[in-house]
């Protein structure tokens, strides 16, 4: 199976950077994009990982370089790169048809 | 395991090199030819190697199901175990004459092994199987929706997967409409009436649905085909016109959830609340951009693989909680035991990986988080011993820990039964008659100082069936039939007492635990306490 390319799946859901908005309406679609999966990916840490990790976590945040804040916290994850991948597919798809209906509601 | 098997006619030898493929699970092994043979010297071989491949299909057709005059077939059990070794048999024995033999032999087995395969994906939580569950776990919800109103056999895992296999075959590869499909059984499901619920099975409800709605299935399915494509068509046009004040913000995506909990409670608003701010400290705690933590946490996470809790382990939980119960009451034990034992089997098969236990899907993306979030929290003080039936899935679906590397709460649980294990052995000292009748038939049983009896199967022979399981317990303990293999469409929710065994065919010498309820509840049990009362 192909490697999943989380952004290019973003690029492609969002139809991003195909010339179909402004550079800079694109870009700022992408940052908020990558904000809302940032967040998705603490609820996933949350609800895989107990409570005194995520105070570590949150410690480690402090200090550290949240990539490997996050890295070490996931190593008692069981199938953490599997399901984190998964999950973030799934919120990025889901996202989209949130945002078309907010946007059809206005 | 390679082997060869003389097999001969009775007059002009002809042998076919076979060897033996096992199951997945190792219950049951198969016996094929090692190299299936397509050309032949003249029509009178040919002839005679199909009587040869017939031979060893139904020699392996009577292997599994042991028909004698008069009995039943089968079938629950036969279609198990055939499919069960199909799956693992070589591609090009499936694609030899044999192969289509025994598709044409086992009949409708086979789609059944497509069903078993699907499910097999659905619990083994590989990579496709991840995907698919987490972004069509409406699949999942209609399984589980359809477990508490439905129940019965028909809605058992691995009936349930043959229907909506069929389904999804009809459909093609077409997620959206399979949706469409997956809402209008959540659908027809919510909206069942307990007496209905009763006079209908799974397979069912997509023939109830059409005639609802005063069509055929094929016209239904086309209909939904071609809804999922407009929309997709209307989604990817109106994405280029979609702005970045028109992606859903955080805070919608909290409001959204607090709206969806309001109903819960004032311990779920706490936990809520609680996760939000949690969530909200980190996230603002990163300094990074957003894409560069999570590319680079996607790109370098670990994807361990832990071992799905197998059978044994679920089983070993009810031995666990049956043997803790003890001191209060066997029958209650038993009960209790079952029960647990459903409840874990039934969480494994509905669960979608990759989501903890007890989510409750709600339409769209918010809200799910949340909800499993919330009963994250309150599942941590739920009582230890619900813990023990559910322990093995705490860490979600498929990727629960095995047993022994996880669950505080089952450690914790394990000192209770220690301690109630002289009860336990004083419990099983009753059935010692059991077991020297069950020597003087044949069968090598003993108990341990542990209080668990063991058996050994002897080696099979034509003559004597001590080698069994079948035979250990139709012959041994005295269960009928029926108890064995009860009826697939019964609506009952009795279990195969084979289920209760971690092997259906153990290997001569192998050592082979008896659960305890399979003795106490065995006729020969039964029999041996009325006969004492008598007395």
């Amino acid at each position: 199976m192909a490697k999943f390319d989380l952004d290019r799946h973003i690029k492609t859901r969002f139809q991003l950077f195909e010339d179909k908005r402004p550079k800079e309406e694109d870009e700022k679609i992408y940052d908020k994009v990558y904000s809302l999966c940032l967040n998705e990916m603490i609820v996933f840490v949350g609800q895989n990982v107990s409570k005194d990790e995520m105070e570590r976590l949150s410690k480690k945040l402090d200090s550290e370089d949240p990539k490997t804040a996050f890295l070490e916290v996931l190593e008692g994850v069981p199938m953490a790169k599997l399901r984190l991948e998964a999950r973030l597919k799934y919120f990025v798809d889901q996202l989209l048809l949130d945002s078309l209906k907010h946007k059809n509601k206005k | 395991m390679n082997m060869t098997e003389q097999l001969s006619q009775p007059d002009t030898p002809f042998e076919i090199a076979t060897k033996v493929v096992s199951s997945p699970e190792g219950d049951y092994s198969f016996v094929v030819p090692a190299e299936p043979k397509t050309s032949f010297a003249n029509e009178d071989e040919r002839k005679r190697y199909r009587q040869e491949e017939r031979n060893i299909i139904l020699h392996n057709w009577e292997a599994i199901s042991k028909p004698t005059e008069g009995d039943e077939v089968d079938t629950a059990y036969l279609e198990d175990s055939v499919n069960s070794a199909l799956s693992v048999l070589d591609a090009n024995v499936m694609d030899s004459d044999f192969g289509q033999a025994m598709e044409k032999t086992f009949n409708r087995k086979i789609d059944a092994r497509w069903a078993k395969e699907w499910l097999g994906k659905v619990e083994s939580g590989d990579e496709e199987t991840e995907e698919l569950q987490t972004s069509n776990s409406r699949w999942s919800k209609v399984m589980s929706l359809a477990s508490q109103k439905i129940g019965g056999k028909s809605t058992e895992g691995y009936s349930m997967a043959i229907s909506i296999v069929t389904t999804k075959g009809k459909l093609g590869d077409h997620i959206a409409a399979e949706n469409k499909v997956a809402d209008l059984y959540v659908d027809y499901l919510e909206n069942l009436s307990p007496e209905d619920a009763r006079n209908i099975k799974f397979r069912h409800i997509l023939p109830k649905i059409a005639e609802q709605k005063g069509t055929s299935i094929e016209e239904l399915l086309e209909g939904l085909k071609n809804e999922a494509a407009q929309e997709q068509e209307d989604v990817e046009q109106q994405v280029g016109e979609l702005n970045a004040d028109d992606i859903s913000n955080i805070e919608l995506y909290w409001e959204e959830m607090k709206a969806k909990i309001q109903g819960l409670g004032k311990d779920a608003v706490v936990a809520y609340n609680e996760a939000r701010q949690k969530v909200t400290e980190n996230f603002n705690k990163i300094k990074q951009p957003a894409s560069t933590v999570v590319n680079g946490v996607v790109d370098k996470a670990k994807s361990i693989r832990i071992r799905r809790p197998s059978d044994k382990t679920l089983v070993n939980v009810e031995r666990v909680a049956k043997t803790a119960l003890l001191g209060v009451g066997v029958a209650g034990a038993i009960q209790a035991g079952s029960i647990l034992t459903r409840q874990a089997r039934t969480e494994t098969a509905s669960r979608p990986a990759g989501l903890p236990e007890n989510v409750t899907e709600t339409e769209g993306y918010s809200g799910q988080d949340l909800n499993s979030y919330i009963q994250e929290a309150e599942r941590q003080d739920v009582d230890a011993q619900v813990q023990v039936a559910s322990g093995n899935d705490v860490d979600g679906g498929e990727d629960a820990l095995p047993a022994e590397e996880s669950q505080p709460a089952e450690v914790s649980e394990v000192p209770q039964a220690e301690a109630s294990s002289v009860e336990s052995v004083q419990e099983t000292r009753e059935y010692s008659g059991v077991i020297s009748q069950l020597n003087e038939r044949g069968y090598r049983v003993e108990q341990g100082e542990d209080g668990i009896v063991r058996w050994w199967p002897k080696p099979w022979t034509p003559e004597g069936g001590e080698g069994t399981l079948d035979s250990l317990l139709r012959v041994g303990l005295g269960y009928p039939p029926g108890a064995l293999y009860p009826d697939p469409d019964s609506e009952s929710e009795e279990e195969s007492i084979l289920n209760k065994f971690e092997s259906r065919r153990p290997n001569a010498g192998q050592e082979v635990e008896i659960p305890l309820d399979v003795i106490l509840e065995s006729p020969l049990y039964q029999g041996a306490g009325e006969a004492e009362e008598a007395a």
